[in-house]
C-alpha cells in the first residue's frame, strides 16, 4: 500500500543567477575574440581577406558595446486574483522597465508546480522592449510585459515562483538577471454535491432552522394548549377557544441551530491526485467533502466547527455561522498538508467537542487512530458519524504485490470498521448528496432516548 | 561523465521547443555551410577541421550559451587565414555571411531557456539586425579588391599606425565588456 506525499520540489528552468549587474554573454565574448584576432591578423600578415571574414562580427561587437545597458531594469510583478477555486484561472503579470532604452529582449522562466498548469505549458515567456509609455514610469526607456496563465487543479496553499527574469540587450552581448518574489497562491476546495432530507438531532443554540427539544417561540407546531400568563395574543387559536369557553393557544417547538463539529484527518494522502480533472487522493475527497458539508450546515443556518489532525498549520475553527464563516471553513482547509504533524496523543486532548454537538469525522481510515479517536468521543456521550473517505478506486492496482497488500489492509479495515459499528458508532462511505440521511435519522431518533456515558 | 549533467542536457534537449530547434538548425546549417566554402576556398578539405567544425558545431547547438561556437568560428577563420591563398577571392563573403548567421542564431538561442518561443517580433528584429550587418562583408570585399587593385607597397607608419589603432580599440573593447 502506498501513501503518496503531495509536495514536490521547485524546478527552475532558467540557468540564469541572480545579479545586481550586466555581465558580457559568451555571444559577445565571441565576437570581440574573433573581432580583435582577425583585425589583428589583418594588419599583422598583411591579409586583407580576414577583414572580410571578420567583418559582421566587428560590426556586432562594435555595436553591442556601443548599445550596452548601464542603468538595471525593474521589475513589477502581480497575480490577478490570488485566491481562486479549484480548475479556476488566473493570470500573472509582469512589466519590466528600464530607464535606457537598450534593454532588448526579457525572458522569463517560472518554476514548475504540481496542479498548477500554465500557459504556455512551458511557463517561458519572452518578449521585445519596447518604447515606454510617459504615463507609466520609465519615461525615454523601454518596458516589457509578460503574462503567463494560470490553472489551479487541486486545493491548497501553494508559493508561486520565484520566477526567474533575464534581460538582454542588442544581439544577446550583455545580460542581467534577477528572481523575482515568491507570491502565494490560495486554493480554495470545491465542494462536492452535497444535501441531506433528514432532520438534525437535539441542539443548544438559540438561533436557527432546527427543532430544539423544547417548546418555545418557533415555527414549528407542537400542539394547542390552554392560554397562559405571558403568551402572545396573536398565538390565540380562536375557532378551539370558542369551541372550549377558554382560551387556547398554539404551542410551538423552539426553533435553534445545531453546533456541527467536523473532523477532518489530514495523517494521510493515500493515492495520487490527479486534480480537479483527474482521480482524487483520499485527501481531495476529504477536503471536498469536508467543504461540501459545511457548505450545507452553514446555509441552513447551523453552526460549525472544525478540527484538523495531522497538519502542522491551522487545525481549529471555532464554531460559527454565515457565509463568511465558510470561507474560514474553505481558507483553513485549503492550508491542509497532510501529516505534517504526527502527534496523535496531543490530537487525543484537543479534542474537547460540547454536549450535544453533531461530530462528524472525515477519515480514509487507513490508520486505525481516527476510529479509537471516534470510539473515544462516543463513550463521551458525542454523537459521532464517521465518513469514509478512501476513494474505491485506490484498490485496484495493477501490480499484483500492490494489489494483495490493498487487499490485506482491506480485509483489516473492514475488521476494524465492524469493530466500531458494534460500538454504536455509525460509518457511511461518502457518496455525496444523500450520504448521511439514514445515519442523522437515526441519530436524530435517538438523540431523546436516555444513554451510558463515560464521564 | 557527471550524471546531474547529463541528466541536464538530456531535460533541455527534451524541453526545447519547435522555435528552438529551427533556430538551432539554422545555426548548425550556417555553420556547415561556411564549413564547405572555406573549404571550397581552401581547394582542398582538411579532416580535423571537418571533424571539429561538426563536433563543436553540434555542442554548440546543443549547449548555446558555451563557448563551442567561439571554436566553431576560431577553426574556421584559422583555417581560412592558413589555407586560403586568394585574397581577393569571393568565398570570403560567403564564410562571413555564414559566421554572421551562425553567430546570430547561436546567440537568439542562449538569450532564454531551450523551452522559450520567442515572440514573431523578436525574430524579426533579430533579422533585420542581421541583414543589416550582412551588408558588411561584401562592401569591406569591394574596398579590399579595390585597394588591392593598386597594389600598394609597405608602409611602417601605416602599419604602426594600425596595429596601435587596433590595440587601442581592443582596449576600449575589454574595458566597456568587462562587468561594472
Amino acid at each position: 500500500v502506498h501513501a503518496h506525499r503531495t509536495a514536490a520540489p521547485p524546478q527552475l528552468p532558467a540557468r540564469s543567477r541572480p545579479d545586481d549587474a550586466w555581465h558580457p554573454a559568451p555571444a559577445h565574448l565571441r565576437a570581440a575574440a574573433i573581432a580583435v584576432c582577425m583585425v589583428t591578423a589583418a594588419v599583422l600578415l598583411r591579409r586583407p581577406d580576414a577583414l572580410v571574414v571578420a567583418s559582421p562580427l566587428v560590426a556586432i561587437a562594435g555595436w553591442s558595446i556601443a548599445r550596452r545597458p548601464r542603468s538595471l531594469p525593474v521589475i513589477d510583478e502581480r497575480i490577478g486574483d490570488a485566491t481562486l477555486r479549484e480548475g479556476e484561472g488566473t493570470t500573472w503579470h509582469l512589466r519590466c522597465t528600464s530607464g535606457e532604452a537598450t534593454v532588448d529582449t526579457v525572458v522569463v522562466a517560472m518554476p514548475h508546480r504540481p496542479w498548477l498548469t500554465t500557459a504556455p505549458a512551458s511557463a517561458v515567456v519572452a518578449g521585445l522592449g519596447v518604447a515606454a509609455a510617459h504615463d507609466k514610469g520609465a519615461t525615454g526607456g523601454v518596458a516589457v510585459e509578460l503574462a503567463i496563465d494560470l490553472r489551479s487543479t487541486r486545493w491548497g496553499c501553494r508559493p508561486l515562483g520565484p520566477v526567474t527574469v533575464a534581460a538582454a540587450s542588442a544581439w544577446g552581448s550583455f545580460r542581467w538577471s534577477t528572481r523575482g518574489a515568491t507570491l502565494g497562491l490560495i486554493t480554495l476546495p470545491m465542494p462536492s454535491m452535497f444535501d441531506t432530507a433528514a432532520p438534525m438531532q437535539r441542539s443548544q443554540g438559540l438561533v436557527g432552522l432546527s427543532r430544539s427539544s423544547r417548546p418555545g417561540d418557533g415555527t414549528e407546531f407542537a400542539g394547542i394548549r390552554a392560554f397562559q400568563v405571558g403568551d402572545r395574543l396573536r398565538r390565540i387559536h380562536w375557532p378551539r377557544s370558542l369551541r372550549e369557553g377558554t382560551l387556547h393557544v398554539t404551542s410551538t417547538w423552539a426553533d435553534q441551530d445545531s453546533l456541527v463539529v467536523l473532523i477532518v484527518d489530514a495523517f494521510d494522502d493515500v493515492g495520487v491526485s490527479g486534480g480537479i480533472d483527474g482521480a482524487p487522493s483520499s485527501l481531495d475527497v476529504t477536503v471536498r467533502a469536508t467543504a461540501a458539508i459545511a457548505e450545507h450546515f452553514l446555509a441552513r443556518g447551523d453552526r460549525v466547527s472544525m478540527r484538523v489532525f495531522g497538519t502542522t498549520r491551522v487545525t481549529r475553527l471555532a464554531p460559527r455561522t454565515g457565509r463568511s464563516h465558510l470561507r474560514r471553513v474553505l481558507d483553513t482547509l485549503s492550508m491542509i498538508e497532510a501529516g505534517t504533524d504526527r502527534n496523535e496523543l496531543a490530537d487525543m486532548r484537543r479534542l474537547a467537542i460540547p454536549a450535544g454537538a453533531l461530530a462528524i469525522m472525515l477519515s480514509p481510515l487507513v490508520s486505525p487512530s481516527a476510529l479509537q479517536r471516534a470510539v473515544a468521543l462516543a463513550r463521551n456521550g458525542v454523537d459521532v458519524v464517521v465518513v469514509d473517505t478512501l476513494p474505491p478506486s485506490l484498490a485496484e492496482d495493477p501490480d499484483p504485490v500492490t494489489a494483495l497488500a490493498w487487499r490485506i489492509r482491506l480485509l483489516e479495515r473492514r475488521r476494524e470498521v465492524r469493530v466500531v459499528q458494534e460500538v454504536g458508532v455509525p460509518l457511511v462511505e461518502w457518496k455525496g448528496p444523500g450520504s448521511l440521511d439514514r445515519v442523522l435519522r437515526d441519530i436524530a431518533r435517538r438523540s431523546g432516548a436516555p444513554r451510558l456515558v463515560r464521564r | 561523465v557527471n550524471p546531474d549533467a547529463l541528466q541536464e542536457l538530456v531535460d533541455e534537449i527534451r524541453s526545447t521547443s519547435r522555435q528552438g530547434w529551427l533556430i538551432r538548425l539554422v545555426a548548425f546549417a550556417a555553420a556547415m555551410t561556411t564549413l564547405v566554402c572555406t573549404e571550397r576556398a581552401a581547394g582542398h578539405f582538411s579532416d580535423w577541421v571537418v571533424f571539429a567544425v561538426i563536433g563543436a558545431a553540434t555542442i554548440a547547438c546543443l549547449r548555446p550559451d558555451g563557448h563551442a561556437a567561439l571554436v566553431v568560428a576560431a577553426v574556421i577563420c584559422v583555417r581560412s587565414l592558413a589555407a586560403v591563398d586568394d585574397v581577393r577571392t569571393s568565398w570570403t563573403v560567403a564564410i562571413a555571411i555564414g559566421l554572421l548567421v551562425f553567430h546570430t542564431a547561436v546567440a537568439l538561442a542562449a538569450t532564454g531557456p531551450p523551452a522559450v518561443v520567442f515572440p514573431r517580433e523578436v525574430v524579426a528584429r533579430w533579422g533585420r539586425r542581421a541583414a543589416l550587418v550582412a551588408i558588411a562583408p561584401p562592401a569591406v570585399w569591394l574596398a579590399v579588391g579595390a585597394l588591392d587593385g593598386l597594389h600598394p607597397r609597405g608602409n611602417a607608419v601605416l602599419t604602426g599606425v594600425a596595429i596601435a589603432g587596433v590595440a587601442g580599440a581592443a582596449l576600449v573593447l575589454r574595458r566597456r565588456s568587462v562587468s561594472d
